[in-house]
């Protein structure tokens, strides 16, 4: 927080706005009332606090500890703080305890102004009476007391992801990092999740479907990473608000509005990017603008004139409260993706991609204890298909509505319902074989039509003495071009306080989705519920420990099965996933397995983690039983990260995995033998990852500062063999330049 | 209460607007294809007139083919030229049941390379004028020879020939998969295609099965015979095998016409790209398999491609 201590006064905090509503995971504290801290007797000049504040779940300062500043500043400060009082912080619309940092500053009186400090008023007055605008507590790291993740959930915050090398300070690229996550090809951010396939993970950003996360698939992720504040990996028997996905859900949320000026930028090798945000009309709304621009463009046509590679993403986001019970939101996103080539004068597309979507939302409080959130999304997605030469789009719209409800002190009702139409279009291809079978099968499998889907869920959070279960279910109705399926998921979690520093987790649930493409793909979704619904049945078991110095660890076992699913990838015969990319096989799968995941923030002086998964991953197709084309035993990353001092900073991360079994091949025209369940497999892999961050701080409180980042994957020039074909080595590298106030 | 809806009515519908409209201006970045028309490339596959009419070889056997089932696709355009539309399905013919089958539609602008393969066919490989499934099924089963220890097989070559009244039939399988390129009218001659916007053109790919009964691999001066054949029957079945030609030591029928033993080291001006790997003719089925199969397949009818033999799993195509 900026309390701005105006002539020896501190500015009061604006009214506090509303509380978001669920869906929200994690939202800072507000403060209530006036911030007033009396400029310190005795003192001189102007003067700069910063404190850690633990605000508890009833909104009360629990403690107070000086990060930064000199006395008597801090003095006053601390004892100002301690009579402060806050809308405690929330997660998912729960009241929990947070610890936030704020700043504030003193100024010196000003000779000419000899009366008392004035406390201006907490609402501005009138025009012209209007006080300076007041920043809200600035929030440089919420470390969340008491209440963790919905059950079975993992949870990767912006901070810390920084610091994990190989990520590039992208959460989303730091998702391979996590237990359960099967990578498919080194450096390549599609992954299985305990045993699904890309295709059946669902990615989301403040509850809005994202339709990939990558630039042109490998890259950055398409949202700017200073805009993300967490990233929640549900690998199985998730929440029941999310829906229509059967394998794992990536669940991010945005950053909370800050209504001071704030922003962040960086310059690297191959692109550069920025974020701005600030608030106004007195704290009362707040607009933030971001964007990456990719000049990789610039770079190839040194190297390879005839190729251009374009990416760019875009987010905005705008935030008023009407009243202290209402705000409107609008969030806006798209993204950018272009790879041609120049022959005989003419540029051919190989690959584009965009996406754009808008978000409107109204959040209103009625009373302390319900909340609801009612939004529209638009959207508009459209790829260039690789090897047909014409666009397919999706125009999109959807409505929902959540609701959060404090019954009683230990018991939280959650409800909403959804409609989704898409519109699927696809220009004509004028230059095709009529006679080829791609050409039928993509026309087969990707028709225009109208997707209509309606979902409506609940979940209720009990708290009984030791237990936190939370049971839930939610019902989809999908309908494509003229076919209806119904899906009814129920979903149960819950997590048992068996001891100090144990707690028991359990998870099932059950999901559906309609067929899904290979990956997933902007405006590319298999139409007509061809097959029928996939659906999964996921269930988990494990122990969350809390150790010593500040670590926890996590052990889990899992047992999914799969049914009716359209694992391309996971079925594949002899490496020819490409030739069956548009042959839709449905299986039966199955993994089962067991996680260990045992941390301490990396953002602490010496932080790491270990992540280790063995899974074993099956597929049925009609009486053949095999093991899954990208089943993978073991799966470990180890990563460490530690201040060298001098704000020298270094990190490392290992990763190993299993070779993939080999399939015996079908490209050589063969009918294929039976695939196996003890095939042979491609050798193990390994990669070493390296970070080295220098920081410069350019102001007393640390907020301004300015980084100097190395990074590379695969530092060790590893080579990978998938499919018995050698693969790269993959190798990215990174230099640049970061910086924020 | 009122003015409270109302403010709130105004903010969701600015909002609403102001989303809309960046998000429409940023709409549609990706282009639609507004490249200049291609030029379209009709590719087909015909026999040879000795496959179509039958023929007499040089040592006076009359030969006829009775059905060659080649599994021929995935034609393509080199990278040279703007490549707008290939093709990437095989097919399955038989090339004896009528001129011109159809092979494949391509599409593209400029000067530039064709490539296309023999192979066995895929799974969902168009079937030709008269070829049935089961066709498909029996070159798609898993088999091996002396030559290819596992795969399916791309041609298969049935005939008669008859002498003096004497009649023997043959019967051949080839299961390499060959990938042509560089295909050329003269070997001099530049890139195979020159596509131009909007004109059409037909190529057609003559499948010259009596390349089997050649005593040289230089087409232009090698001379058809069949008594090699006939003699190697040494079972006397009537029935002509490749096993039977393997049989048939390469030096003993260098009284018949010119067949070469020895090494053959390919190179690009060969046309046969086999890596590097020597090949070594010590037989009649040697020389048939090893030399004279990949040429088979004749570009317009009188040029050649050249030809990259995939012996095994993870040959080349």
């Amino acid at each position: 927080m900026l309390a701005s201590a105006g002539h020896a006064a501190a500015q009061p905090t604006p009214p506090s706005p509303p509380s978001p509503p669920a869906g929200v995971p994690v939202m800072p504290p507000r403060q209530r009332g006036s911030a007033d801290v009396a400029y310190p007797e005795g003192a001189s000049g102007d003067g700069r606090v910063v404190l850690l504040v633990l605000v508890d779940a009833a909104g009360a300062v629990a403690d107070v500890t000086p990060a930064s500043g000199e006395e008597p500043f801090v003095t006053a400060a601390i004892a100002a703080a301690r009579g402060w009082t806050f809308d405690p912080a929330t997660r998912n619309g729960a009241p929990l305890a947070a610890r936030i940092k704020m700043e504030i500053v003193f100024r010196a009186p000003a000779p000419a102004e000899p009366e008392a400090p004035v406390v201006a008023p907490a609402v501005p007055a009138g025009p012209g009476a209007a006080p300076p605008p007041t920043p809200p507590p600035l929030v440089d790291e919420v470390d969340v007391r008491g209440q963790r993740a919905a059950p079975g959930a993992t949870s990767l915050g912006r901070a810390e992801v920084r610091q994990l090398p190989g990520a590039f300070g992208d959460p989303f690229r730091a998702l391979d990092a996590l237990p359960g996550v099967t990578p498919i090809v080194s450096g390549l951010p599609f992954f299985y999740v305990r045993g699904a396939p890309p295709g059946n993970i669902g990615y989301f950003l403040d509850g809005v479907r994202v339709p990939y996360l990558f630039h042109v698939g490998a890259g950055p992720s398409v949202i700017h990473p200073g805009m993300v504040d967490t990233v929640d990996l549900y690998p199985g028997g998730y929440p029941a608000r999310f829906g229509r996905y059967a394998g794992g859900i990536v669940s991010a949320e945005t950053t909370a509005p800050r209504t001071d000026l704030h922003g962040e930028g960086n310059i690297r090798l191959f692109d550069t990017g920025a974020l701005v945000e600030t608030g106004f009309d007195g704290g009362r709304g707040t607009a933030l603008v971001a964007g990456r621009y990719s000049y990789t463009a610039a770079i190839l046509s040194l190297i390879a004139k005839d190729t251009r590679l374009d990416y760019r993403d875009y987010e905005a986001r705008a935030t008023y409260d009407v009243t202290p019970d209402d705000r409107i939101s609008l969030l806006t996103f798209g993204s950018y993706d272009l790879v041609a080539q120049t022959a005989a004068g003419i540029e051919s597309v190989l690959f584009a991609s965009e996406f754009y979507r808008l978000d409107t939302r109204w959040d209103h409080r009625f009373g302390p204890k319900t909340r609801v959130r009612v939004a529209v999304t638009g959207g508009f997605d459209q790829t260039r298909i690789p090897g047909q030469p014409r666009n397919s789009q999706d125009t999109l719209g959807a409505v929902r509505f959540e609701l959060t409800h404090l019954a009683a002190e230990n018991v939280t009702f959650r409800a909403g319902g959804d409609a989704t139409l898409d519109r699927f279009t696809a220009d004509t291809r004028p230059y095709a074989d009529p006679d080829d079978p791609d050409t039928k099968r993509f026309n087969a499998l990707f028709p225009p039509r109208d997707d209509v889907n309606f979902g409506t869920w609940a979940d209720v959070k009990l708290v009984l003495g030791p237990w936190e279960i939370v049971p839930g279910a939610r019902v989809d109705i999908y309908n494509s071009s003229g076919t209806t399926a119904v899906g009814v998921d129920p979903r149960i979690g819950s997590r048992l306080h068996v001891a100090k520093p144990i707690h028991v987790i359990h998870t099932f649930g059950i999901a559906h989705q309609p067929p899904s493409f290979l990956i997933p793909i902007p405006g590319l979704a298999i139409g007509s519920l061809r097959g029928g619904l996939q659906r999964s049945i996921q269930s988990s078991a494990g122990l969350e420990i809390d150790l010593p110095e500040a670590t926890t660890a996590t052990i889990t076992a899992f047992d999914n099965v799969f049914q009716n699913m359209s694992d391309t990838l996971g079925v594949q015969q002899g490496g020819d996933v490409l030739d069956r990319s548009l042959k839709e096989q449905r299986s039966l799968g199955s993994a089962v397995g067991g996680e260990l995941y045992i941390k301490r923030k990396l953002t602490r002086r010496f932080g790491g983690y270990l992540s280790y998964t063995i899974s074993r991953s099956t597929r049925s197709v009609d009486r053949e039983h095999f093991l899954s084309a990208f089943d993978r035993t073991h799966v470990a990353n180890v990563a460490v990260a530690f201040d060298m001092g001098r704000l020298w900073r270094a990190g490392t991360r290992f990763t190993i995995y299993t070779g993939t079994p080999i399939v015996a091949s079908g490209g050589n025209g063969l009918i294929p033998p039976p695939r196996s369940l003890s095939p042979a497999r491609d050798p193990l892999f390994y990669r070493l990852d390296l970070r080295l961050e220098k920081r410069w701080n350019l102001n007393q409180a640390k907020t301004t500062w300015l980084s100097f980042v190395a990074e590379v994957l695969n530092a060790t020039l590893h080579t990978e063999v998938l499919q018995g074909q050698t693969i790269g080595p993959v190798t990215i590298p990174s230099i640049g330049v970061e910086g924020a106030f | 209460m009122m003015r409270r809806f109302s403010t709130l009515v105004l903010l969701a519908c600015g909002a609403v607007g102001l989303g809309a409209a960046g998000t429409l201006a940023l709409d549609a970045c990706v282009p639609a294809d507004d490249r200049p028309p291609p030029g379209k490339l009709t590719l087909t596959v015909s026999p040879s007139p000795a496959v179509l009419n039958g023929v007499v070889t040089a040592d006076g056997w009359s030969v006829v083919f009775e059905r060659v089932l080649v599994g021929i696709g995935r034609a393509s355009l080199g990278n040279e030229c703007a490549r707008y539309s290939d093709s990437s399905y095989d097919r399955l013919l038989d090339v004896t049941s009528q001129r011109g089958q159809k092979l494949s539609i391509l599409y593209g602008i400029g000067q530039c390379d064709l490539r296309f393969r023999v192979a066995p066919p895929s799974s969902d490989a168009v079937l030709g004028e008269g070829v049935t499934e089961d066709q498909k099924t029996a070159l798609r089963t898993p088999g091996g020879d002396a030559y290819v220890p596992l795969g399916g097989i791309a041609m298969d070559v049935t005939g008669a020939a008859t002498r003096d009244g004497v009649k023997k039939r043959f019967h051949l399988v080839f299961r390499p998969r060959v990938r042509y390129a560089n295909c050329k009218l003269e070997p001099d001659a530049g890139k195979a295609l020159d596509l131009r916007s909007d004109v059409d053109e037909v190529f057609d790919i003559r499948i010259e099965a009596e390349a089997v009964l050649r005593d040289d691999v230089d087409a232009s001066t090698a001379s058809l015979r069949f008594e090699p054949f006939a003699a190697a029957d040494k079972d006397g079945d009537g029935m002509v095998t490749l096993d039977e030609l393997r049989a048939v030591p390469i030096a003993s029928v260098r009284d018949g016409g010119s067949f070469e033993a020895g090494i053959y080291e390919f190179d690009d001006d060969a046309g046969i790209f086999r890596a590097g790997k020597a090949v070594v003719i010590e037989s009649l089925g040697d020389y048939v398999y090893e030399l004279l199969l990949p040429s088979l397949p004749r570009f317009r009818g009188t040029g050649s491609c050249g030809a990259g033999v995939g012996m095994g799993r993870g040959g080349p195509g």
